[in-house]
């Protein structure tokens, strides 16, 4: 037998995580197992490694050869894609004071934050130039319901001169203005509401902060009317987890179960906005990690009665299984900067991702604008973006490219330049690449135990 | 702090795999290379021991991937060489 390239991971327990260019995986017990394999030493039995491509019979070598170099092209090509969420902040304004608000908002009376209504059909012109069918269409702030007269025009105009029916609409709100005019334009229209949802009410309002309103029961009430007039499937839930939350896992499932929700996004802080002032004092890597390990532990416990998904968990579950889908933004290769969303922002900026705004809210990053709405775009136009996309491709980043979950992994250039000031960021020192790295040795090892086997094949089956 | 001197033969150990051993370290301790005629000086600083432990371990693991870099590289090779042709051919 000759050897086919592969990369390994050590686990705490042992056992060696192998994987291959096309996306096979394997678990070897222990080193001894693991030289073996290197050496190629053994008979020419056709056995598990040999089915999964990591070794081969030496008159089969150039058949090899073409079949790795079809799925590498297939997969790399797969990953270079039109924009196809487009992000419109129609303002910055929020009546909110979140912690850790990464969009760096502003008061809800401040002027001057606002995208004007003219630049609407310039939006659109750029959605259709640049994306392809179905449209998807996240408006974003500040709290766009400041805003509500914009997405109206913004959905009306859509309906009188395009297709409608190929546009889809995503509001990201803290629900604080959800009002009947709000639900009634929505009903017979492709609009869902996306809404943060911490955990308990202390936990919540902890972080979500509101002079004049209970946020959190505001919330509820809000996902309450969603849910009754629009469809549950109209309301989904982000979680980003804060100190409150990180020793109270349970705190979060008792509050989606208590607004009847069988969905949840759970995310750790990011390094952006005001939160960049506090990141690093909140709590580490390590500590999520045990959040998280316990939140699924609870997670397996409840979806024996009641239907609870992780929905970030199913992103990687996906990634692992689902081998043509390579469309979450946040975990792509090459990155999803711009080959995956395009933001046109309230100040009238175009840029390739949600964080490039935050960054250059932040930092006034210059280099990161792609362009103006109101101007002839060329997305690719700039040597900084032609850079950040030709440095995202994971197989050839230092670190990743021996990583035994490279093929399941994504790259976020904006997360580095935005804690390491450097696009590339150095891997041995990135909490993003610790944190996927756990994230995916855990899932592969909890699909040893069968309660969680069962659990995650049945998320996948729910898509 | 403790500082622990560690050579290793030029002959036995590639720069690639001193370099590669070194990157995934510096999440962990301190350190520093001097490259003299017939070895590589490391001078490694750690609060305790473990760390000098997994300077061991990573060092290991590196020689085991410059073994399968060495097996597969002329098919890596020739893997990105086709699927350039092949996307090329796409176009």
């Amino acid at each position: 037998m000759k050897l086919l390239p592969f990369n390994f991971e050590r686990w705490d327990n042992g056992k060696i995580f192998i994987s291959n260019m096309l996306g096979f995986h394997h678990v070897l017990n222990n080193s001894e197992e693991l030289e073996s394999l290197i050496d190629a030493v053994g008979d020419n039995h056709e056995n598990d490694l040999y089915y999964k491509k990591f070794l081969v019979h030496e008159n089969e070598y150039s058949t090899a050869t073409q079949l790795y170099a079809s799925s590498y092209a297939w997969k790399t090509g797969r990953g270079i894609v039109n924009p196809y969420l487009f992000i419109v902040v129609p303002t910055l304004r929020c009546d909110h004071d979140c912690n850790y608000c990464q969009v760096s908002r502003v008061n809800s009376s401040a002027s001057g934050f606002d995208l004007d209504l003219e630049h609407i059909p310039q939006i659109v012109t750029h959605i259709l130039k640049y994306g392809k069918a179905p449209y998807k269409i996240e408006f974003q702030g500040g709290e766009p319901l400041l805003a509500f007269d914009f997405i109206k025009e913004f959905i009306e105009y859509v309906e009188a001169n395009h297709d409608e029916a190929t546009f889809e609409y995503v509001i990201a709100t803290s629900l604080s203005l959800l009002s009947q005019d709000v639900l009634d334009f929505s009903k017979n229209r492709p609009i869902h509401f996306s809404v943060s949802l911490d955990g308990t009410p202390i936990i919540h309002n902890a972080n979500r902060k509101h002079k004049l309103i209970n946020s959190y029961e505001r919330v509820g009430e809000g996902i309450k009317e969603i849910q009754k007039q629009l469809g549950s499937s109209r309301v989904a839930t982000v979680t980003t987890v804060t100190k409150e939350l990180i020793e109270n896992p349970k705190a979060i499932v008792e509050a989606h179960i208590a607004m009847q929700l069988n969905d949840m996004f759970v995310r750790p802080l990011s390094p952006y906005g005001f939160s960049t002032k506090t990141y690093n004092r909140n709590y580490g890597v390590e500590e999520y990690t045990r959040f998280y390990h316990s939140l699924l532990d609870i997670l397996v416990e409840t979806n024996s009665g009641y239907r609870l998904v992780e929905q970030n968990l199913l992103i990687h579950l996906e990634r692992i299984f689902r081998k043509d889908l390579n469309n979450y933004v946040d975990l792509k290769s090459p990155a999803g900067h711009v080959m995956g969303a395009l933001v046109f922002n309230y100040d009238g900026n175009v840029f390739g991702s949600d964080e490039a705004r935050m960054l250059h809210k932040l930092h006034g990053v210059e280099s990161l604008i792609l362009g103006k709405v109101n101007e002839e775009l060329s997305i690719l136009g700039s040597n900084e973006t032609i850079n950040i996309l030709s440095d995202s491709f994971i197989s050839e980043i230092p670190g990743c490219d021996e990583c035994a979950y490279q093929p399941f992994c994504g790259v976020d250039p904006m997360y580095h330049l935005s804690t390491q000031y450097d696009h590339i960021g150095n891997r041995a020192r990135s909490d993003f690449c610790k944190l996927q790295k756990y994230i995916f040795a855990m899932i592969f090892q909890k699909l040893e135990i069968p309660k969680f086997e069962i659990l995650f094949h049945q998320w996948m089956e729910y898509e | 702090m403790i500082s622990r001197i560690v050579n290793l033969e030029k002959s036995r150990y590639s720069e690639n795999v001193v370099r590669k051993t070194l990157f995934w370290l510096s999440s962990i301790c301190e350190w520093s290379l001097d490259e003299r005629f017939d070895n590589w000086e490391i001078t490694l600083s750690s609060p305790d021991e473990n760390s000098l432990h997994e300077f061991n371990r990573i060092l290991n693991d590196q020689i085991l991937r410059e073994k399968i870099d060495m097996e597969t590289r002329g098919l890596r090779r020739n893997i990105i060489i086709k699927a350039l042709e092949d996307m090329e051919k796409s176009k």
